[in-house]
């Protein structure tokens, strides 16, 4: 927690200099005679200088509370807010079990096939192709773990298929034809 | 009393059958967005921004209200029901309602949300009705001095408020937005900053794509990134409340309504914040406090009523001063300026009917929401069985084409996919998403009135400091940084203490 902060402070002090530096070189139109309270610099120059700041009082900080380790009063696992514990209670039947690399595998999974679907099919390929192909494999890979016999296998791939099928055809005609807006 | 009459004819404009039609679709679609996590209002509002871009002004913005009043609503149902509020402005309803869905009291549960819900709008939207002309006039004294520090104190107050544990992670949200804002072609001089050459960064992020990042792809993974929830089972006791424990609460309504409305109107504070101060306050005047956070029916309402009036308390700095009260209301400001509504302290003299319009559309929307809910329990249950897995592909695919449709590039897809990774870094690691977002709003605001206010005086700082108005701003702002230091508020807690005990023994001897 306090190493993430640390991080994230020096980032953002690195970060901040850098736009600092970069708003230094903007030009200062001197020849056309400009104010110089007017240049284009000044306003992300401050707020530069004002994020490395901010960004060195977080890792200040975070060195502190490392060193202090006196981390008994640290963070609540639950938001406090306006004096009432934001903490929800969770009952047990609140989730369904799984084990714990399944969550990160959804998260990568559903990243990576964004990333390709609209980084690189869009615009190559038809939208509705693009956007079939995206749902159905998406779908079916999010729900791989779930196949637990080759019939609800099936039942899914079809689920997939029908739900793709569905965008498809729904959202280019929602989108083009109902309210005339463009689609990649 | 023209107000009255401005009502009256907006009213008589919204209730012919297409006008009704929109009604009705768009605030079921709001409901159905707010139930669903992973779906959140703004997103819901800024979709169909995209998909209403065609459309006449009125009809527009009409639809996107309903779908704002509709998700914050909905959101209720799965917080009830999932314990998983829809949207971030229903985990105090979670609180206590579904302690009470567990005792098999989920229908009235969502029976007194309902009608909190409803009763707190209808506070919120006669507050918007008596308050936005005053602030509309109050800010026509505002020059660029003024407006400078409002855009300040809006990110510094939202970066405050809406990470109470944390506030330097919400001021750093909000400057990190201030900076977003700075990429592209600057008012002045037209000098595309931050571009090196690419034309498409010349032109800046556009506020849509980066909306939809932050609060739609970022909200996607972030669901995927959560353990799965169980199918829930659906409550079987009747959803609609009886009148007499509503009236019970009057004066909690009544103190929710206008507390939400209030925490909706500060930029960048939002719903959720309107419920949790409503709840805080309802809890502390309440006899019943033993029974907050175990079901209890007036922390419930008190929520709901304080989530629902913040909308129409977001919309009252949008229409007055063009700052967004929150993020939906963000969305919202975009919607006008893209319909060619010119939103801000002039708006009651060039188009004094628009603050009624809009008021006539929270009223519409509220009803329709009593209506929905209090007919459609069962059909809105089998919504909320659909599992993610199922959903969020159809959600990524919505973000997108919303994201291209406005300017139709591609590049705009790429700052939705950016910003929706960013966002997803910045709130695992506890950094608020709204301030971020009025810092960006804001941006071009702060920018060009701190150099146009400059070259007003001359370089002297002098009229930023000394100014009625200014002054009052700056001060709040300097008090609200002050008061969010923990050594500062530590000192101050010594100091009242010793006030406090210094009393006690005077009066003892």
């Amino acid at each position: 927690m306090h190493r993430a902060d640390l991080i994230i402070g020096l980032i953002l002090l690195v970060f901040g200099l850098l736009v600092v530096s970069e708003s230094a070189n903007m030009p200062r139109y001197a020849n056309i005679g400009a104010n110089p309270v007017t240049v284009p610099g000044l306003v992300p120059g401050i707020l530069g200088g004002i994020v490395a700041f901010l960004g060195l009082i977080m890792a200040l900080r975070a060195v502190v509370a490392m060193r202090a380790r006196a981390s008994a009063a640290a963070r609540p696992e639950h938001t406090v807010v306006f004096g009432v514990e934001a903490k929800v209670e969770e009952a047990p039947s609140s989730y369904v079990a799984e084990p714990p690399q399944a969550s990160r595998n959804r998260f990568v999974t559903m990243l990576t096939m964004s990333l390709l679907f609209a980084a690189v099919a869009l615009g190559r390929i038809p939208f509705w192709l693009a956007a079939f192909l995206f749902v159905f494999v998406t779908i079916t890979l999010l729900e791989l773990p779930r196949f637990s016999s080759t019939r609800e296998a099936a039942v899914r791939l079809a689920f997939a298929l029908a739900i793709a099928g569905g965008v498809a055809w729904a959202v280019p005609y929602v989108f083009e034809t109902i309210f005339l807006v463009r689609l990649p | 009393m023209e107000g009255l009459g401005y009502f009256g004819a907006a009213m008589v404009e919204f209730l012919d059958a297409a006008s009704l039609w929109n009604i009705l679709w768009a605030t079921l679609l709001g409901i159905i967005v707010g139930m669903l996590p992973g779906l959140t209002a703004t997103l819901g509002v800024a979709l169909l921004t995209t998909l209403t871009f065609g459309i006449p002004a009125d009809e527009a913005i009409l639809i996107l209200v309903c779908m704002y009043v509709g998700a914050i609503y909905g959101g209720s149902r799965s917080a009830i029901l999932l314990n998983i509020p829809g949207t971030p402005a229903n985990a105090a309803t979670a609180l206590d309602g579904n302690p009470l869905a567990r005792r098999g009291e989920g229908g009235r549960a969502m029976g007194i949300a309902t009608a909190g819900s409803v009763l707190g709008s209808f506070i919120g939207m006669l507050m918007l009705a008596l308050i936005a002309p005053l602030l509309a006039e109050a800010a026509l004294r505002f020059q660029s001095f003024e407006f400078f520090w409002l855009a300040v104190f809006g990110v510094v107050i939202s970066g405050r408020l809406t990470a109470l544990d944390d506030p330097l992670k919400g001021w750093i949200a909000g400057f990190l937005g201030l900076l977003v804002a700075m990429v592209g072609q600057e008012a002045i001089y037209s000098y595309p900053r931050f571009a090196y050459g690419d034309t498409n960064l010349a032109g800046g992020f556009g506020l849509l794509p980066v909306l939809v990042g932050l609060f739609g792809f970022a909200e996607v993974l972030t669901v995927m990134k959560q353990p799965l929830a169980a199918v829930i089972k659906t409550s079987t006791d009747s959803v609609i409340p009886k009148i007499r424990e509503v009236l019970q609460y009057w004066k909690t309504i009544i103190r929710s309504g206008v507390t939400g409305t209030l925490m909706g109107l500060i930029p960048g504070v939002g719903e959720d914040m309107g419920a949790w101060a409503s709840y805080a306050l309802a809890r502390g005047a309440s006899k019943e406090k033993e029974q907050f956070g175990k079901g209890s029916i007036e922390g419930l309402m008190a929520a709901e009523a304080g989530n629902n009036a913040a909308v129409p308390g977001a919309m009252i700095p949008v229409l007055t001063l063009a700052v967004p009260g929150s993020a939906p209301a963000a969305v919202l400001l975009a919607a006008m300026f893209i319909h060619g509504i010119r939103p801000g302290p002039l708006i009651m003299i060039t188009n004094p009917s628009f603050v009624y319009e809009v008021t006539a559309m929270v009223f519409l929307a509220s009803s329709s929401i009593l209506l929905f809910g209090l007919l459609l329990t069962k059909p809105l249950m089998l919504v909320l069985r659909v599992p993610p897995s199922r959903l969020m592909p159809i959600i990524l695919v919505l973000c997108t084409v919303g994201s291209f449709a406005i300017a139709s590039r591609l590049f705009d897809v790429w700052v939705m996919l950016g910003f929706g990774v960013a966002g997803f870094v910045l709130r695992q690691y506890g950094f608020p998403m709204a301030p971020l977002i009025l810092g960006v709003v804001l941006g071009p605001i702060l920018d060009s009135n701190l150099r146009r206010g400059l070259v007003l005086s001359d370089g002297s700082l002098l009229p930023f400091l000394s100014r009625p108005i200014s002054m009052a701003l700056w001060i709040t702002i300097a008090l609200t940084v002050l008061l969010g230091i923990p050594t500062v508020q530590r000192l101050l807690g010594e100091i009242i203490r010793r006030v406090k005990g210094g009393r006690a023994s005077d009066a003892g001897s």
